[in-house]
């Protein structure tokens, strides 16, 4: 498992910098699992969809292709193209970026532990995340709220607490 | 004590004791694997469409299935990963929940 150095863009960081991950050549086991300061990474090939949907620090990915038996692990930023066909879908969201990753690129997508990521407005801390309308960003249900989707993740903050759009969430249910 | 039944009225709690996917046709008193992460095949309701969360059914071998956008009113143990087709679908299973992780 290659995991790039921190020292990219002049930031100089602890030890490893697997949220900069942009590999133009797979270099880990497509779907592989890595726990990493207290975090937790997924390898994937990563598809822009049909909307060329730029990734982005903090972008929800979707499940483009999932099918472990032939090694197909690809996720999309491209909310409609979920599923692999261009419908609105939910439920299959795959994890969160951690980089712009450049599209047919191999990436780490993080599955666990706690990330700034694109949230609904008006997501307020211990509120339920769930997948949405919007490339990139997380469905809300309101804490107490009746489930209808299935949840990802939990808020810790409100939406723009720390960094605008995005608001620090504890993921769930992404690994399997 | 870690024993399965294709039986859902046998079944400890119902719709939300769902253990995980059998692999074969077990005989009946012997031991298996079951699939409690990944993807599986695996018996789902009719109408079952992709991203539909799937819960204990009450037929036996079968997922019932919670149209995407509805209220979940039981423990979600998968994602349909694709429509139903001869009964089945692709499913991505809930490891957090089948496998206590």
């Amino acid at each position: 498992v290659e995991v790039p150095n921190d020292n990219i863009a002049g930031v100089v960081t602890g030890v490893g910098g697997i949220a900069n991950t942009n590999d133009a050549t797979q270099k880990a086991p497509l779907g592989m699992l890595y726990r990493h300061k207290g975090n937790v990474y997924r390898y994937v090939l990563f598809n822009n969809g049909s909307g060329d949907v730029a990734s982005a620090v903090g972008g929800v990915a979707h499940w483009y292709s999932l099918d472990p038996a032939n090694g197909a692990f690809t996720v999309t930023s491209d909310q409609t193209d979920a599923g692999g066909a261009a419908a609105a879908k939910h439920n299959l969201i795959a994890g969160i970026f951690g980089c712009a990753v450049t599209d047919g690129y191999y990436t780490w997508i993080q599955v666990g532990g706690v990330v700034d990521a694109y949230v609904a407005d008006n997501t307020v801390a211990g509120d339920v995340c769930i997948s949405g309308a919007t490339d990139l960003y997380f469905g809300r249900i309101a804490a107490d709220g009746s489930l209808t989707y299935e949840p990802f993740a939990v808020a810790l903050e409100a939406k723009g607490a720390d960094v605008t759009n995005q608001a620090s969430v504890l993921l769930m249910g992404l690994m399997f | 004590l870690f024993t399965v039944t294709s039986d859902y009225t046998d079944a400890l709690a119902n719709v939300n004791s769902v253990a995980g996917v059998f692999g074969c046709a077990v005989t009946d008193a012997y031991y298996t694997w079951i699939q409690v992460g990944g993807t599986a095949t695996v018996y789902v309701g009719a109408s079952t469409a992709i991203g539909d969360v799937l819960t204990g059914g009450s037929t036996d071998l079968y997922l019932a299935r919670i149209a995407a956008g509805l209220a979940i009113t039981d423990v979600c143990y998968g994602i349909a990963l694709s429509a139903v087709a001869a009964n089945k679908s692709t499913v991505r299973l809930n490891a957090h929940r089948l496998a206590s992780l």
